[in-house]
């Protein structure tokens, strides 16, 4: 067990890119997300919108502060703050912390940044909140606790004195980000064989006739053909046997395929683009990345220091 | 050491999300099957997920996401009319993002009326009645605001909250329609006047 955890955690034959490319990737999608709701903005989150803030508000579970909490905060230290100044500063403050991350720049401070205020926007209108903010949560997470800032950054270039990427801690990191992705098809699989439905081609059919926001392609011509009970069953066996897929490197690829036009079946078929990409954008990071080969960049790029291996072998 | 330490939180991490979703896997079984929820490891594992501390945790790093997605059942499209006058009016809006957030509002609305199943217990009762309520206020707003957008005159608006039923796939071989997909799930008749939109 100890050699295989060794050998597991031990510093492998890829590349540290990954973590540059989860920082910009990440950073750049919430941009691009946050951006696309722009023009309906104050729809969502003003008092002149849909839902006023506050009914939002009562309903929400109290764990991270909404903007309507923050109005109420600050008005004790401001006299006269509005509701709608503390939301435009806040607006605006997440894009510069998402820029200022894409870029690298203060990695570490503007990942924390952008974390606590996608949480605190999110949370203020949490009936309107989906799968891509949460995992957007998961991923800005990861870029607060990962060394993200060592590779492709700003900071590299400005600061001389930045610190060396620790390799053992780059490892331990990529199998984090790895085996929460493994968990989370294997979860999304094992849920849906419990199912009835998605054993017998119905939920499958449901998915992708029910739901077919874009009108792209309509599949229901295949009703009287075994498509969608196929389908079904290859979205769970996709999804359940990824953990042992993805690390088989004979497979690995073939899984990324499998799983990505998984993904792209969802934009086509579900129309859920923003969920899907960061799903795609997740998959390359942790099994994509790290795997190609470097072009003439020699390791000591990343001044990264060699450490002892997490275990002795035993 | 350091690398270790690293191994050590990520191992922790890692518990944390999977014994976390084993839950909300086990708890959608059980609602989806109508078992009783008599595990006691479950049980445990719940106790020990509402700790106020572990609740942090869990939202501040999104470790408590369920990844359940489409499961056990796709769930079906689901649908807010707003009746002015025999017709339905609709938010407009400038992105499919915003649109689709809007969807999950309408989502969040039909789960909060708990559709088919009748409370067993009093405090069941009272926080579907909450629920119930805190539904209308949502429906008010919305309401005051389609009619301002739509520059229309005050009056009493039907609101109506949907699913929007699918034909089954054996029922689509079987070359059958549906004559009304609608099935309304909660229903109110509100009157929206000038003074304020959450009367």
């Amino acid at each position: 067990m100890k050699a295989i955890l060794t050998k597991y955690l031990g510093e492998g034959r890829h590349t540290n890119d990954w973590l540059g490319f989860l920082r910009i990737s990440v950073a750049v999608f919430a941009l691009l997300h946050f951006l696309s709701i722009q023009a309906d903005f104050d729809l969502l989150y003003s008092y002149d919108g849909l839902v006023q803030p506050d009914i939002l508000d009562a309903m929400q579970g109290g764990t991270v502060p909404t903007m309507v909490d923050l109005q109420a905060f600050l008005v004790k230290a401001i006299p006269g703050i509005t509701y709608n100044g503390v939301l435009q500063f806040f607006r605006f403050f997440y894009m510069i912390a998402l820029s200022c991350l894409a870029l690298g720049l203060f990695t570490r401070l503007s990942a924390f940044f952008s974390l606590l205020t996608q949480l605190m926007l999110m949370n203020s209108i949490h009936f309107f909140e989906y799968g891509a903010d949460s995992f957007t949560t998961i991923l800005l997470f990861y870029c607060l606790a990962f060394p993200v800032g060592r590779v492709m950054s700003l900071d590299n270039r400005l600061f001389k004195s930045a610190k060396q990427l620790h390799e053992g801690t780059a490892i331990v990191c990529l199998r984090l980000l790895q085996l929460h992705l493994c968990i989370v098809y294997f979860i999304g699989g094992f849920d849906k064989v419990v199912g009835e439905n998605w054993r017998n081609g119905e939920a499958f059919w449901k998915a992708v006739t029910s739901h077919n926001m874009l009108q792209l392609i309509d599949l229901s011509i295949l009703k009287n053909t075994p498509f969608f009970l196929i389908g079904g069953w290859l979205t769970v066996l996709v999804e359940m046997l990824y953990p042992i897929m993805i690390h088989i490197p004979k497979t690995r690829k073939l899984w990324l395929c499998l799983t990505i036009g998984m993904h792209l079946g969802i934009i086509v078929f579900l129309g859920l683009s923003f969920f899907a990409t960061l799903m795609i954008l997740f998959n390359l990071a942790a099994f994509y990345v790290p795997y190609t080969k470097r072009k003439a960049l020699p390791r000591q790029q990343y001044r990264m220091v060699q450490t002892e291996p997490v275990l002795a072998t035993g | 050491m350091k690398k270790r330490i690293v191994a050590g939180l990520a191992a922790l991490h890692l518990l944390f999300i999977l014994l976390s979703n084993l839950y909300t896997s086990y708890d959608t079984y059980c609602a989806y099957y109508e078992v009783p929820k008599d595990s006691a490891f479950c049980k445990v594992v719940k106790a020990s997920l509402g700790n106020k501390a572990l609740c942090y945790y869990a939202r501040y790093t999104g470790a408590s996401t369920g990844f359940g997605y489409f499961a056990p059942n796709v769930k079906s499209p689901t649908s807010l009319n707003c009746l002015y006058r025999g017709e339905d009016i609709q938010p407009t809006f400038n992105s499919s993002e915003a649109a689709l957030r809007y969807d999950n509002l309408i989502n969040a609305l039909i789960e909060n009326v708990n559709g088919d199943k009748l409370p067993q217990h009093e405090w069941e009762k009272k926080i579907m009645l909450t629920k119930q309520h805190y539904n209308e206020l949502v429906f008010r707003n919305i309401a005051s605001k389609l009619l301002s957008d739509n520059q229309l005159a005050p009056d009493a608006v039907n609101m109506q909250l949907n699913f929007v039923r699918h034909l089954p796939l054996h029922d689509a071989r079987l070359g059958k329609t549906l004559d009304n997909p609608l099935f309304t799930v909660q229903q109110l008749k509100l009157t929206i006047n000038n003074e304020s939109n959450i009367n």
